[in-house]
């Protein structure tokens, strides 16, 4: 298993579009800049779209992992 | 004050919107029509005045108050102090673009356009939906990463896959992502917008994909049309690169009334041949001939369906999700007024993006509450996402007590 000591962890399984991008950019913002944010996901969609969000933002997916049903990914706070 | 915001807009008006400014006269007919002036009484919430507040700023002389002079006066030049900036946020994004008020209105003035051109004039300033401008950004960007999204993206679609299989005890059952077909699926974000169409396209037995992409098209809500086209044509690629005939959108409704509405103006010769619905037609169709079966009654209670502003007054979407609910439910009741007179819910207009914008949405609710109300329903149906979320809100807000559904999730929910 991947270890990045998260500051946070959000979950964001189950959400409705768009809340996953939303609730990130929320909880980034609770982070201290170069903390790490631990995100929860199930479905194929929040994850693409947080990927794509990291990507806009100029925040760093540090990596991700595919558990049972869950996936699990790690995003550094930039700026 | 406002040097960008006045730039910007006096760079992006038209002629049709210099008319709407133009020909409005104040009558008042929309007065009642907003659901946020309903509800709050606040005279920036006047679609009327929305629209005059812009052109009073439109009209104030460069180089500020030394030029008014009394022309200003008389053609109302407003000069833009704390008071009017205040307003003028109320105004442009307080508003879910339903266009209520142009049903009402005697000639037709589309303040929801203005509104939205003013949006975007706004965010230039600083002043505005950040929150939905950060998504539009990421669905833009999205399309240049996908290529590594790709095999993580269809990984987790088989082991979504795998989960009807496993429910519904059959081995052939797949979903297609990224593959020639007849079809190609535009979800939202979610699971509940690909499960419950991947039964259907099973039943009717529809050579479909799964787009990689997601509908939602957030630039649109802040008035950004240069980016909204990018987001959108990232899947025009994907439709002519897999050979689709057909485009169905998830239940979304913006995203839905850009593809039946501004896709042929953003896209022309791109998109010719290639027929676009939302999938509430297309499974309205398979109905219709017989290529799905549901079961009569399965939703036993009184049900009522609320017209998402996108899919009905903006698109007329009206009938193909009356005739999918009177298939399944035995005590449909509408409400009322509906179709293009219904009350917007009042999470339209990328207001569900906003955390900030909670209290305003719950406020702008309360005309569709007492129209729920009244209809004693058990069951909400709708069909946009958006409107599910506000829906539910509202219904936990208010105690309403009633289940938000989709209505293909009813007929996934009823096949036979």
């Amino acid at each position: 298993m991947a270890e990045y000591a998260p500051e946070r962890t959000l979950d964001a399984r189950g959400l409705r579009c768009p809340m996953p991008v939303v609730k990130t950019s929320q909880e980034i913002k609770n982070i201290s800049v170069g903390g790490v944010l631990e995100v929860l996901a199930t479905d194929p969609g929040s994850v693409a779209d947080i990927q794509a969000w990291c990507k806009s933002t100029g925040n760093e997916l540090l990596g991700m992992e595919k558990g049972e049903g869950i996936f699990k990914f790690w995003i550094r706070r930039v700026k | 004050m406002l040097a960008k915001f006045l730039d910007t807009i006096r760079a992006r008006i038209t002629r049709p919107l210099q008319y709407y400014q133009d020909i409005c006269v104040r009558c008042g007919a929309c007065i009642d029509a907003c659901h946020f002036y309903v509800a709050s009484g606040s005279p920036a919430h006047i679609p009327a005045y929305r629209m005059m507040l812009v052109k009073k700023l439109l009209q104030q002389p460069n180089h500020g108050w030394k030029g008014r002079g009394i022309l200003g006066w008389y053609r109302e030049t407003g000069m833009a102090d704390e008071r009017m900036v205040t307003e003028l946020r109320q105004a442009l994004w307080e508003c879910t673009g339903c266009r209520r008020c142009s049903v009402f209105c005697p000639f037709d003035l589309d303040t929801a356009l203005m509104v939205n051109v003013g949006r975007y004039a706004l965010l230039q300033e600083g002043m505005g939906m950040e929150m939905a401008a950060e998504i539009g950004n990421a669905e833009v960007s999205k399309g240049e990463i996908i290529d590594a999204l790709r095999e993580f993206y269809v990984d987790q679609v088989r082991e979504l896959e795998g989960r009807i299989r496993e429910e519904w005890g059959v081995s052939d059952l797949r979903i297609p992502v990224d593959e020639p077909a007849r079809v190609l699926y535009v979800p939202v974000v979610g699971e509940h917008a690909i499960i419950p169409l991947a039964k259907i396209f099973y039943a009717a037995q529809e050579s479909w994909s799964l787009s990689l992409f997601t509908a939602t098209n957030h630039s649109f809500f802040v008035g950004d049309i240069e980016k909204a086209k990018q987001a959108a044509h990232w899947i025009v690629e994907e439709a002519r690169r897999l050979g689709v005939q057909v485009i169905a959108y998830a239940e979304c409704g913006h995203a839905t009334r850009t593809l039946l509405n501004f896709w042929d103006h953003w896209f022309g010769d791109e998109i010719s041949g290639i027929q676009r619905v939302s999938v509430v037609q297309l499974v309205a169709a398979y109905l219709k001939e017989g290529r799905i079966r549901v079961r009569e009654g399965a939703f036993d209670g009184p049900m009522t369906y609320h017209d998402p502003c996108n899919l009905g007054r903006n698109a007329g979407i009206y009938e193909e999700p009356r005739l999918l609910i009177r298939a399944v439910a035995t005590d449909f009741r509408e409400l009322t007024p509906n179709r293009e007179l219904n009350w917007c819910c009042g999470g339209g207009g990328g207001m569900i993006a906003e955390p900030g914008m909670l209290e305003v949405r719950m406020k702008a609710g309360q005309p569709k509450v007492e129209q729920i109300q009244r209809t004693g329903a058990r069951w909400v149906v709708t069909t946009c996402e958006n409107c599910k979320t506000q829906l539910a809100d509202l219904s936990e807000r208010y105690g309403l007590g009633v289940e938000v559904r989709g209505v293909v999730d009813l007929i996934a929910d009823a096949l036979v």
